[in-house]
Protein backbone atom coordinates (compact mmCIF):
# COMPACT_ATOMS: atom_id res chain seq x y z
CA UNK A 1 0.00 0.00 0.00
CA UNK A 2 2.78 2.33 0.98
CA UNK A 3 4.66 1.69 -2.25
CA UNK A 4 1.54 2.43 -4.23
CA UNK A 5 1.17 5.76 -2.52
CA UNK A 6 4.83 6.56 -3.07
CA UNK A 7 4.46 5.73 -6.73
CA UNK A 8 1.40 7.89 -6.99
CA UNK A 9 3.24 10.73 -5.31
CA UNK A 10 6.07 10.53 -7.82
CA UNK A 11 3.60 10.45 -10.66
CA UNK A 12 1.83 13.51 -9.32
CA UNK A 13 5.08 15.29 -8.69
CA UNK A 14 6.38 14.79 -12.18
CA UNK A 15 3.03 15.56 -13.80
CA UNK A 16 2.67 18.78 -11.94
CA UNK A 17 6.24 19.92 -11.71
CA UNK A 18 5.98 21.96 -14.88
CA UNK A 19 2.92 23.75 -13.52
CA UNK A 20 4.68 24.36 -10.20
CA UNK A 21 1.67 23.29 -8.21
CA UNK A 22 2.49 21.44 -5.06
CA UNK A 23 -0.82 19.61 -4.73
CA UNK A 24 0.73 16.35 -3.72
CA UNK A 25 2.45 17.67 -0.60
CA UNK A 26 0.75 15.89 2.29
CA UNK A 27 -0.23 18.13 5.19
CA UNK A 28 2.30 17.23 7.80
CA UNK A 29 0.66 15.25 10.57
CA UNK A 30 -2.82 14.52 9.31
CA UNK A 31 -1.95 11.51 7.26
CA UNK A 32 -4.26 8.95 8.75
CA UNK A 33 -7.13 10.42 10.77
CA UNK A 34 -8.96 7.10 10.72
CA UNK A 35 -6.10 5.33 12.46
CA UNK A 36 -5.84 8.02 15.11
CA UNK A 37 -9.61 7.91 15.59
CA UNK A 38 -9.39 4.17 16.18
CA UNK A 39 -6.66 4.58 18.75
CA UNK A 40 -8.17 7.46 20.68
CA UNK A 41 -11.67 8.35 21.90
CA UNK A 42 -12.02 10.90 19.14
CA UNK A 43 -14.16 10.43 16.07
CA UNK A 44 -12.64 11.16 12.65
CA UNK A 45 -14.27 14.58 12.49
CA UNK A 46 -13.04 15.34 15.98
CA UNK A 47 -9.52 14.40 14.89
CA UNK A 48 -9.84 16.76 11.95
CA UNK A 49 -11.09 19.53 14.22
CA UNK A 50 -8.27 18.85 16.65
CA UNK A 51 -5.86 19.18 13.75
CA UNK A 52 -7.15 22.70 13.14
CA UNK A 53 -6.35 23.53 16.76
CA UNK A 54 -2.95 21.90 16.38
CA UNK A 55 -2.16 23.95 13.28
CA UNK A 56 -3.05 27.12 15.12
CA UNK A 57 -0.84 26.32 18.08
CA UNK A 58 2.07 24.91 16.12
CA UNK A 59 2.40 27.93 13.86
CA UNK A 60 2.54 30.51 16.64
CA UNK A 61 6.32 30.83 16.83
CA UNK A 62 7.80 28.58 14.15
CA UNK A 63 5.55 27.45 11.36
CA UNK A 64 6.83 23.90 11.07
CA UNK A 65 3.82 21.77 11.86
CA UNK A 66 5.19 20.92 15.29
CA UNK A 67 4.57 22.30 18.76
CA UNK A 68 7.67 23.24 20.66
CA UNK A 69 7.67 24.03 24.37
CA UNK A 70 7.36 27.76 23.80
CA UNK A 71 4.31 27.36 21.56
CA UNK A 72 2.81 24.95 24.10
CA UNK A 73 3.15 27.49 26.89
CA UNK A 74 1.91 30.33 24.71
CA UNK A 75 -1.21 28.40 23.84
CA UNK A 76 -1.96 27.45 27.42
CA UNK A 77 -0.84 30.45 29.40
CA UNK A 78 -0.85 33.18 26.75
CA UNK A 79 2.76 33.84 27.65
CA UNK A 80 5.91 31.82 27.18
CA UNK A 81 7.51 33.48 30.14
CA UNK A 82 6.01 31.41 32.92
CA UNK A 83 8.22 28.75 34.39
CA UNK A 84 6.63 25.99 36.35
CA UNK A 85 7.50 22.48 37.32
CA UNK A 86 3.97 21.55 36.34
CA UNK A 87 4.19 23.05 32.86
CA UNK A 88 7.34 21.02 32.23
CA UNK A 89 5.74 17.87 33.54
CA UNK A 90 2.67 18.27 31.33
CA UNK A 91 4.77 18.87 28.23
CA UNK A 92 6.90 15.85 29.01
CA UNK A 93 3.83 13.65 29.28
CA UNK A 94 2.60 14.84 25.90
CA UNK A 95 6.08 14.32 24.43
CA UNK A 96 6.03 10.53 24.34
CA UNK A 97 8.87 10.46 21.78
CA UNK A 98 11.01 12.54 24.14
CA UNK A 99 12.42 14.76 21.45
CA UNK A 100 11.31 18.11 22.84
CA UNK A 101 8.60 18.72 20.26
CA UNK A 102 5.04 17.54 19.75
CA UNK A 103 3.76 16.10 16.52
CA UNK A 104 0.04 15.90 15.91
CA UNK A 105 -0.14 12.27 16.93
CA UNK A 106 1.37 12.97 20.35
CA UNK A 107 -0.94 15.96 20.75
CA UNK A 108 -4.06 13.98 19.87
CA UNK A 109 -3.17 10.95 21.98
CA UNK A 110 -2.52 13.07 25.05
CA UNK A 111 -5.66 15.16 24.65
CA UNK A 112 -7.68 12.01 24.20
CA UNK A 113 -7.11 11.32 27.89
CA UNK A 114 -8.85 14.60 28.72
CA UNK A 115 -11.97 13.83 26.74
CA UNK A 116 -15.07 13.50 28.95
CA UNK A 117 -15.56 10.00 27.52
CA UNK A 118 -12.00 8.82 28.04
CA UNK A 119 -11.68 5.80 30.35
CA UNK A 120 -11.06 6.84 33.93
CA UNK A 121 -8.09 4.50 34.03
CA UNK A 122 -6.34 6.68 31.46
CA UNK A 123 -7.00 9.74 33.59
CA UNK A 124 -5.74 7.96 36.69
CA UNK A 125 -2.59 6.87 34.85
CA UNK A 126 -1.88 10.31 33.40
CA UNK A 127 -2.42 12.14 36.67
CA UNK A 128 -0.25 9.68 38.55
CA UNK A 129 2.60 10.20 36.12
CA UNK A 130 2.05 13.92 36.31
CA UNK A 131 2.52 14.00 40.06
CA UNK A 132 5.31 11.45 40.09
CA UNK A 133 7.80 14.26 39.52
CA UNK A 134 10.92 12.13 39.67
CA UNK A 135 9.29 9.31 37.76
CA UNK A 136 10.11 6.71 40.35
CA UNK A 137 6.80 4.89 40.14
CA UNK A 138 5.53 6.42 43.37
CA UNK A 139 4.69 9.84 44.74
CA UNK A 140 6.84 10.83 47.67
CA UNK A 141 5.85 13.11 50.51
CA UNK A 142 8.54 15.55 49.48
CA UNK A 143 7.10 15.75 45.95
CA UNK A 144 3.63 16.42 47.34
CA UNK A 145 5.01 19.22 49.46
CA UNK A 146 6.85 20.67 46.48
CA UNK A 147 3.66 20.68 44.44
CA UNK A 148 1.53 22.18 47.21
CA UNK A 149 4.05 24.96 47.76
CA UNK A 150 4.21 25.66 44.02
CA UNK A 151 0.42 25.86 43.73
CA UNK A 152 0.12 28.18 46.72
CA UNK A 153 2.86 30.44 45.38
CA UNK A 154 0.95 30.86 42.12
CA UNK A 155 -1.95 32.69 43.68
CA UNK A 156 0.00 34.32 46.47
CA UNK A 157 -1.74 32.26 49.13
CA UNK A 158 0.35 32.24 52.26
CA UNK A 159 0.14 29.25 54.49
CA UNK A 160 2.49 28.50 57.34
CA UNK A 161 4.71 25.47 57.10
CA UNK A 162 2.77 23.92 59.99
CA UNK A 163 -0.48 24.17 58.13
CA UNK A 164 1.05 22.77 54.96
CA UNK A 165 2.54 19.86 56.90
CA UNK A 166 -0.78 19.10 58.53
CA UNK A 167 -2.57 19.07 55.17
CA UNK A 168 0.00 16.63 53.84
CA UNK A 169 -0.19 14.55 57.02
CA UNK A 170 -3.92 14.14 56.61
CA UNK A 171 -3.53 13.35 52.92
CA UNK A 172 -0.99 10.62 53.58
CA UNK A 173 -3.03 9.27 56.46
CA UNK A 174 -5.81 8.65 54.03
CA UNK A 175 -3.88 7.77 50.90
CA UNK A 176 -0.86 5.83 52.16
CA UNK A 177 -2.64 2.65 53.16
CA UNK A 178 0.58 0.64 53.03
CA UNK A 179 2.24 3.10 55.42
CA UNK A 180 5.51 3.30 53.54
CA UNK A 181 5.67 7.07 53.20
CA UNK A 182 4.82 7.04 49.52
CA UNK A 183 1.77 6.79 47.32
CA UNK A 184 1.97 4.12 44.69
CA UNK A 185 -0.31 3.71 41.71
CA UNK A 186 -2.72 1.42 43.53
CA UNK A 187 -3.06 3.81 46.44
CA UNK A 188 -3.50 6.70 44.02
CA UNK A 189 -6.24 4.87 42.23
CA UNK A 190 -8.13 4.13 45.49
CA UNK A 191 -7.76 7.72 46.61
CA UNK A 192 -9.11 9.05 43.37
CA UNK A 193 -12.00 6.60 43.27
CA UNK A 194 -13.04 7.89 46.65
CA UNK A 195 -12.53 11.52 45.64
CA UNK A 196 -13.29 11.88 41.92
CA UNK A 197 -13.00 15.66 42.20
CA UNK A 198 -9.24 15.16 42.39
CA UNK A 199 -9.38 14.38 38.67
CA UNK A 200 -11.32 17.51 37.81
CA UNK A 201 -8.39 18.93 35.87
CA UNK A 202 -8.14 15.72 33.84
CA UNK A 203 -11.29 16.46 31.85
CA UNK A 204 -11.80 19.17 29.28
CA UNK A 205 -15.49 19.56 28.46
CA UNK A 206 -14.44 21.67 25.49
CA UNK A 207 -13.35 18.52 23.69
CA UNK A 208 -16.96 17.45 23.27
CA UNK A 209 -17.71 20.54 21.17
CA UNK A 210 -14.48 20.63 19.28
CA UNK A 211 -16.02 20.08 15.86
CA UNK A 212 -18.06 23.26 16.24
CA UNK A 213 -15.22 25.27 17.77
CA UNK A 214 -12.72 24.24 15.11
CA UNK A 215 -14.60 23.41 11.96
CA UNK A 216 -12.42 21.79 9.37
CA UNK A 217 -13.15 21.84 5.70
CA UNK A 218 -11.61 18.61 4.67
CA UNK A 219 -13.62 17.11 1.86
CA UNK A 220 -12.36 13.58 1.98
CA UNK A 221 -14.51 12.88 5.04
CA UNK A 222 -16.71 10.24 3.53
CA UNK A 223 -15.88 8.03 6.46
CA UNK A 224 -18.74 7.05 8.67
CA UNK A 225 -18.40 8.61 12.06
CA UNK A 226 -20.43 6.03 13.91
CA UNK B 1 -29.66 28.93 30.02
CA UNK B 2 -26.95 26.37 30.02
CA UNK B 3 -25.83 25.00 33.37
CA UNK B 4 -22.82 22.79 33.32
CA UNK B 5 -24.35 20.06 35.40
CA UNK B 6 -22.13 17.29 34.17
CA UNK B 7 -18.99 18.95 35.45
CA UNK B 8 -20.87 19.49 38.65
CA UNK B 9 -21.98 15.97 39.30
CA UNK B 10 -18.41 14.70 39.49
CA UNK B 11 -17.78 17.06 42.37
CA UNK B 12 -20.88 16.07 44.23
CA UNK B 13 -19.72 12.49 44.37
CA UNK B 14 -16.71 13.58 46.36
CA UNK B 15 -18.64 14.45 49.51
CA UNK B 16 -17.26 12.34 52.31
CA UNK B 17 -19.66 10.18 54.24
CA UNK B 18 -17.86 11.31 57.39
CA UNK B 19 -18.36 15.02 57.03
CA UNK B 20 -21.20 16.89 58.65
CA UNK B 21 -24.04 17.88 56.37
CA UNK B 22 -23.38 21.26 54.83
CA UNK B 23 -19.74 21.48 55.80
CA UNK B 24 -17.18 21.57 53.03
CA UNK B 25 -14.68 18.79 52.40
CA UNK B 26 -11.47 18.87 54.39
CA UNK B 27 -8.96 19.66 51.76
CA UNK B 28 -6.69 16.98 50.45
CA UNK B 29 -3.22 18.08 49.29
CA UNK B 30 -4.06 16.87 45.80
CA UNK B 31 -7.22 18.98 45.77
CA UNK B 32 -5.01 22.01 46.34
CA UNK B 33 -2.53 20.84 43.73
CA UNK B 34 -5.14 20.30 41.03
CA UNK B 35 -6.17 23.93 41.45
CA UNK B 36 -2.90 24.96 39.87
CA UNK B 37 -3.32 27.03 36.71
CA UNK B 38 -0.45 25.11 35.20
CA UNK B 39 -2.41 21.88 35.35
CA UNK B 40 -5.37 23.44 33.62
CA UNK B 41 -5.37 22.77 29.90
CA UNK B 42 -8.46 24.85 29.23
CA UNK B 43 -6.08 27.51 27.93
CA UNK B 44 -6.06 25.68 24.60
CA UNK B 45 -9.71 26.64 24.18
CA UNK B 46 -9.93 29.98 25.91
CA UNK B 47 -8.59 33.35 24.87
CA UNK B 48 -8.31 34.58 28.43
CA UNK B 49 -5.56 33.65 30.83
CA UNK B 50 -6.53 31.13 33.49
CA UNK B 51 -6.10 33.80 36.14
CA UNK B 52 -8.97 35.74 34.56
CA UNK B 53 -11.23 32.73 34.86
CA UNK B 54 -10.13 31.05 38.07
CA UNK B 55 -9.61 32.87 41.31
CA UNK B 56 -8.40 31.38 44.58
CA UNK B 57 -8.06 33.04 47.92
CA UNK B 58 -7.95 32.21 51.59
CA UNK B 59 -10.25 33.51 54.26
CA UNK B 60 -10.75 33.16 57.98
CA UNK B 61 -14.50 33.28 57.69
CA UNK B 62 -16.35 30.05 58.23
CA UNK B 63 -17.54 28.33 55.10
CA UNK B 64 -21.15 29.02 56.01
CA UNK B 65 -20.40 32.73 56.37
CA UNK B 66 -18.40 32.79 53.16
CA UNK B 67 -21.12 31.16 51.14
CA UNK B 68 -23.85 33.41 52.50
CA UNK B 69 -21.77 36.51 51.94
CA UNK B 70 -21.02 35.48 48.38
CA UNK B 71 -24.64 34.62 47.83
CA UNK B 72 -25.72 37.99 49.22
CA UNK B 73 -23.37 39.93 47.01
CA UNK B 74 -24.23 38.14 43.79
CA UNK B 75 -27.95 38.36 44.43
CA UNK B 76 -27.55 42.09 44.95
CA UNK B 77 -25.92 42.23 41.53
CA UNK B 78 -28.88 40.47 40.00
CA UNK B 79 -27.64 36.90 39.76
CA UNK B 80 -29.35 33.68 40.63
CA UNK B 81 -27.83 31.12 42.90
CA UNK B 82 -28.22 27.36 42.83
CA UNK B 83 -26.97 25.91 46.08
CA UNK B 84 -25.39 22.53 46.33
CA UNK B 85 -24.02 20.39 49.11
CA UNK B 86 -20.57 20.32 50.50
CA UNK B 87 -19.58 23.94 50.25
CA UNK B 88 -20.41 24.60 46.62
CA UNK B 89 -22.41 27.34 45.03
CA UNK B 90 -23.34 27.79 41.41
CA UNK B 91 -23.98 31.35 40.34
CA UNK B 92 -25.82 32.10 37.15
CA UNK B 93 -27.15 35.13 35.43
CA UNK B 94 -30.62 36.13 36.49
CA UNK B 95 -33.38 36.10 33.95
CA UNK B 96 -32.95 39.77 33.48
CA UNK B 97 -35.26 42.59 32.79
CA UNK B 98 -32.22 44.84 32.88
CA UNK B 99 -30.52 44.25 29.57
CA UNK B 100 -27.35 45.82 30.92
CA UNK B 101 -26.53 42.70 32.92
CA UNK B 102 -24.17 40.51 30.96
CA UNK B 103 -24.22 36.78 31.12
CA UNK B 104 -22.05 34.98 33.61
CA UNK B 105 -21.91 31.61 35.23
CA UNK B 106 -19.41 30.50 37.80
CA UNK B 107 -18.89 27.97 40.48
CA UNK B 108 -17.78 28.68 44.02
CA UNK B 109 -16.17 26.03 46.15
CA UNK B 110 -15.02 26.38 49.72
CA UNK B 111 -12.58 24.00 51.37
CA UNK B 112 -11.26 23.78 54.90
CA UNK B 113 -7.54 24.21 55.22
CA UNK B 114 -7.56 24.18 58.99
CA UNK B 115 -10.10 24.93 61.68
CA UNK B 116 -9.58 28.64 61.16
CA UNK B 117 -8.78 28.88 57.47
CA UNK B 118 -10.69 28.32 54.29
CA UNK B 119 -9.65 28.34 50.66
CA UNK B 120 -12.20 29.51 48.14
CA UNK B 121 -12.04 28.73 44.45
CA UNK B 122 -14.15 30.66 41.95
CA UNK B 123 -14.26 29.09 38.48
CA UNK B 124 -15.95 30.89 35.64
CA UNK B 125 -17.74 28.52 33.27
CA UNK B 126 -18.61 31.21 30.76
CA UNK B 127 -19.47 34.85 30.49
CA UNK B 128 -18.49 38.43 30.63
CA UNK B 129 -15.01 38.76 32.12
CA UNK B 130 -15.34 42.41 33.08
CA UNK B 131 -18.50 41.52 34.97
CA UNK B 132 -16.64 38.69 36.66
CA UNK B 133 -13.84 41.05 37.66
CA UNK B 134 -16.35 43.59 38.93
CA UNK B 135 -17.97 40.93 41.03
CA UNK B 136 -14.62 39.72 42.29
CA UNK B 137 -13.58 43.25 43.29
CA UNK B 138 -16.77 43.70 45.28
CA UNK B 139 -16.36 40.27 46.84
CA UNK B 140 -12.75 40.83 47.86
CA UNK B 141 -13.60 44.20 49.40
CA UNK B 142 -16.48 42.78 51.35
CA UNK B 143 -14.51 39.80 52.55
CA UNK B 144 -11.42 41.83 53.28
CA UNK B 145 -9.30 39.73 50.97
CA UNK B 146 -6.00 41.13 49.84
CA UNK B 147 -5.29 40.15 46.27
CA UNK B 148 -2.02 39.78 44.39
Amino acid sequence: MLQFLEGLKHLCASALSCCDIDLCKQPKGLEDPEALARETVFSVSEIEALYELFKKISSAVIDDGLINKEEFQLALFKTSKKESLFADRVFDLFDTKHNGILGFEEFARALSVFHPHAPIDDKIEFSFQLYDLKQQGFIERQEVKQMVVATLAESGMNLSDDVIESIIDKTFEEADTKHDGKIDKEEWRSLVMRHPSLLKNMTLQYLKDITTTFPSFVFHSQVDDT
Amino acid sequence: MYIDDKAFSMQEMSSDAKQQPGSPSQINAFELIRMSSFLDLSGFFEKEEVQQRKIRFTSNYSSGDLLSKIEGIVKEMGFRVAKRNGGKLRVIQAHNKEKSLGSLSFLTEVFDISSSLRVVELSKSYGDSSLYRKLWTKLSNDLGVSTL
